[in-house]
């Protein structure tokens, strides 16, 4: 029974805990909802600022979008395969569509169907993946087929977690610019081909009128080697003024055209600036023999070593420079000046001031006086000639050198021209490397009288005048009118020399040249060759050089300018220091003084007779030489006494007063008995060289009679 | 206090001695709730402290035993309802140091009217920690018999010190040296 109660008591306390446990559960569930409510309304009024906040964003990017778009740029938005999320009105007017028809098509095939822009696509893709943005020009295909240029600007399109999700791209229209840039490209083209068109022209002109000017100024020289009456002679020098000057216009006009094409080479070499100035010096000093005017030379003490740069180009430089100087200048005084100016990163940088005490050039002409075919004054055309191209192309030389040049000047005082030009500095003392040529044109004359010479020509006007110079010269030579010819020649006969025309039909002087320089079996395989050029073009000298040539002539040249070129290549001339040349000055100045004075005063100016007589001296003089010489081996005095006599007066006729004294000095030792036999040899020997020296300079003025 | 307390010791007394013996207390004793106690609900302090008296009188057991008892037998009940905070800890000493910093702040969150002791933990080293008791409650021994268990628990071994810092109970120092 007390179990029972117990049992009962229990049942009864767990009835109420359970009651109790309800109360408790309604009571939070209750306080649950209560908790839950507020959260409700918390996330409600969260939701409501998260939506404000993001239509804020969206009218925010949807202004800069219709920005965008009002600055006619086209606003695209694709996914990652480039399906079209949203195109904007812009964009759809610029291609054609409307902005529905594109939504969901892919924009590649739309636009691009030919799939020609697809390697661009790709690597703007690869950006977009990794989050950067890019800008790329692109042709898209409009709906009318027609095709339109685009600048996109495209950017990624990232989703919360920072995931590229897919790009927007800005389109811009910049098929006006891109027809502009083709239409620029194509008038580039037509330009540079005019531009061509033009030099081609300049050069074939250069040479079609140098091949007949050749002519005209070769056969002007052949004139003067002829006996001229004084008009013929004035008409002659007439005659060569208007050559040259054409030559110099149509070298000027080729110096522009080759500066404007910018084909202009300058070399770097080094030289002697105060050799050159010298040079320039005694030039001028000719040119201007009969005005009262002198010419001054300066050079600064600090250029004390070898310059390095184009010798020539300068030369030209300071040529036309001091050419204008003495044209303008009736008295007073022309010159150059060279000073440093600035020495820098071992560069001299040399200033050249060209003054005179001309007519001068009034100030607001100073400017123009540099442009193409403007002079200070038309007048001055009429008085003083030029061509108004000349300061043009000093100030071109003097400027692709990366120097500059400007003029002073005042009217009837004269003007100053400074030209400032860099030089790179040899580090060589100027006078110890100074090597010069002597030229002595008798002596070479007569060694060239033992040479074999081939002359490859093929105008006819230009095959006269060198083989009338080298018929002057007494020298033997074969003619040859092409290459080919050429080459067959060479397998037959051993020249000494070569004189190679370089255009020829059938074969061309380089060829020719190449072809007889790598045949073993040629006998002439070593022989020196002298180019002969019309083309003043460079290009043309340096081909000329390249195939193995010594040396080149630009024709027209004059006989002393072959001479020197072929003493040159055959090594007639000697190469000497300044030292040893001035010490030889004397020698040449004492080369035999010939007049024909007496002869012509003897016979009344008989000029047969004096011809006569010269042609007789020529003619025997070696055989009195002959018999000296053999009375010297036999000691036989008497004979020399006597032939010293007989040649005393031939001396005398010819004006050879040295040589008249030697004579008469042999003759008077002989008859005193007051003598070394070495004296006496040494004084014959003195006599034959003179008389050696003395029969080429008789045959020219023979022929001049 | 938490009727969970009530409600487990009732059940361990059943256990031990019969539902006879949770009779008589209730019976023989004034309690306000009269002895009707549910897991979620909230109820006098001292009605505790009146049953486990009176039970020692009963069973002629000492307090502290029963309370150490009771804390051991309490532990189980926590491992089955809560294996969450036993997981979060590897060793007895990490779940130990995690009472006061992680499962009374959880607890707290859940029942932020319940009272809870306040326990204050310092590593002497790897094998020696030193654990404060603090509690108005003085029921120093139940949470002895909860850290013995956790030793049980974690399948480790330790001999643990005690020391009280004052006469009643409320600050009690467990000094626990690992073997």
């Amino acid at each position: 029974m007390n179990e029972v109660d117990i049992l009962k008591r229990r049942i009864l306390r767990e009835r109420m805990a359970r009651k109790e446990a309800e109360t408790i559960l309604e009571k939070k569930a209750v306080e649950l909802y209560q908790v839950n409510e507020e959260l409700r309304k918390l996330n409600e009024n969260l939701e409501q600022k998260v939506a404000k906040r993001t239509h804020q964003l969206k009218q925010s990017e949807e202004k800069y979008r219709g920005i965008i778009e009002g600055m006619e740029l086209g606003l695209l938005e694709v996914d990652l395969n480039h399906n079209i999320i949203r195109a904007y009105d812009w964009f759809a007017d610029m291609t054609g569509y409307t902005a529905e028809e594109l939504l969901g098509q892919n924009a590649k095939e739309v636009f691009t169907p030919e799939g020609e822009f697809n390697e661009v696509f790709d690597k703007e893709d690869e950006k977009r993946e990794k989050g950067q943005a890019g800008v790329y020009e692109v042709q898209l295909r409009k709906k009318d087929g027609s095709l339109i240029w685009v600048l996109i600007s495209g950017a990624p399109i990232v989703d919360a977690t920072g995931n590229a999700i897919g790009s927007l791209g800005i389109h811009y229209d910049i098929t006006e610019r891109k027809v502009l840039e083709q239409e620029l490209a194509k008038a580039k083209v037509t330009a540079e081909q005019a531009q061509k068109a033009e030099q081609q022209f300049l050069a074939n002109m250069s040479h079609e009128i140098r091949t007949p000017m050749n002519a005209v100024i070769g056969m002007t020289h052949l004139l003067y080697e002829t006996a001229l009456s004084e008009t013929q002679k004035e008409y002659t020098d007439a005659l060569r003024f208007s050559a040259d000057s054409l030559m110099g216009l149509i070298n000027n006009i080729l110096d522009l055209s080759k500066i404007e094409a910018g084909e202009l080479e300058f070399e770097e070499r080094p030289f002697n600036l105060e050799q050159m100035l010298k040079g320039l010096q005694r030039t001028f000093q000719f040119k201007v023999k009969d005005k009262p005017v002198s010419v001054d030379m300066a050079i600064d003490e600090r250029i004390e070593n070898l310059i390095v740069g184009d010798p020539t180009r300068l030369n030209q430089i300071l040529t036309n420079l001091l050419g204008n100087a003495s044209k303008f200048t009736q008295h007073g005084t022309i010159g150059v000046k060279a000073f440093l100016q600035e020495e820098r990163d071992g560069n001299y940088w040399i200033a050249f001031e060209v003054h005179d005490t001309g007519i001068g050039i009034p100030e607001d002409k100073l400017e123009i006086i540099f442009e193409n075919f403007k002079q200070a004054d038309i007048k001055v055309t009429r008085k003083y000639g030029g061509t108004g191209l000349g300061l043009t192309i000093v100030k071109e030389l003097v400027e692709i050198q990366g120097g500059h040049i400007h003029a002073e000047s005042r009217p009837d005082k004269g003007s100053v021209f400074k030209a400032i030009l860099p030089f790179g500095n040899s580090g060589v003392k100027a006078i110890e490397k100074t090597k010069t040529y002597e030229k002595n044109n008798i002596y070479i004359k007569t060694l060239l009288k033992e040479q074999y010479v081939l002359v490859v020509e093929d105008n006819d006007m230009n095959q006269k005048l060198i083989t009338k110079i080298l018929d002057i010269w007494e020298c033997t030579f074969d003619l040859a009118v092409n290459g080919k010819e050429a080459v067959d020649f060479t397998m037959n006969h051993k020249y000494d020399l070569i004189l190679m025309d370089i255009h020829m039909p059938e074969m061309d002087g380089v060829e020719a040249t190449r072809t007889i320089m790598n045949s073993a079996d040629n006998m002439n395989q070593y022989v020196p060759i002298i180019a002969m050029t019309a083309a003043a073009l460079l290009d043309e000298k340096n081909r000329a050089l390249k195939a193995g040539m010594n040396d080149y002539l630009t024709k027209p040249f004059s006989p002393d300018l072959l001479l020197d070129k072929i003493g040159k290549t055959m090594g007639f001339c000697q190469e000497r220091t300044e030292e040893e040349i001035i010490e030889s000055q004397r020698t040449t100045i004492d080369l035999p003084t010939i007049s024909f004075n007496y002869l012509y005063e003897f016979s009344n100016g008989d000029s047969l007779f004096v011809k006569d007589m010269v042609e007789t001296f020529i003619k025997e003089s070696p055989k009195a030489f002959e018999d000296l010489h053999h009375a010297f081996e036999q000691e036989n005095w008497e004979i020399i006494y006597k032939r010293a006599h007989s040649l005393k007066p031939n001396f005398m006729m010819l004006g050879m007063k040295a040589e008249q004294n030697t004579a008469a000095q042999i003759e008077k030792m002989i008859k005193k008995e007051d003598y070394e036999a070495d004296t006496i040899q040494n004084l014959i020997k003195q006599l034959e060289m003179a008389a050696k020296q003395a029969y080429p300079i008789l045959q020219q003025k023979l022929m001049e009679i | 206090m938490k009727g969970i307390v009530f409600t487990e010791f009732f059940e361990m007394v059943e256990d031990v001695h019969g539902y006879q013996m949770v009779d008589q207390l209730i019976m023989d004793n004034e309690l306000s709730s009269k002895g009707i106690y549910t897991t979620i609900g909230t109820y006098d302090h001292k009605e505790m402290v009146t049953l486990v008296v009176d039970l020692s009188k009963k069973t002629k057991t000492p307090v502290p035993n029963l309370l150490n008892a009771f804390g051991q037998y309490i532990f189980g009940t926590f491992e089955k309802g809560y294996p969450m905070f036993f997981e979060a800890s590897a060793n007895a000493f990490d779940f130990l140091e995690s009472i006061e910093a992680y499962i009374h702040v959880e607890v707290k969150k859940l029942y932020p009217d319940a009272q809870l002791p306040k326990f204050k933990t310092t590593r002497l080293s790897d094998t020696r920690l030193e654990m404060i008791y603090y509690s108005d409650r003085s029921m120093a021994d139940f949470a002895l018999g909860l850290i013995e268990k956790t030793f049980e628990h974690y399948e480790e071994k330790a001999t643990i010190t005690r020391e009280d810092l004052t006469e009643n109970g409320s600050e009690v120092k467990f000094l626990i040296q690992k073997v």
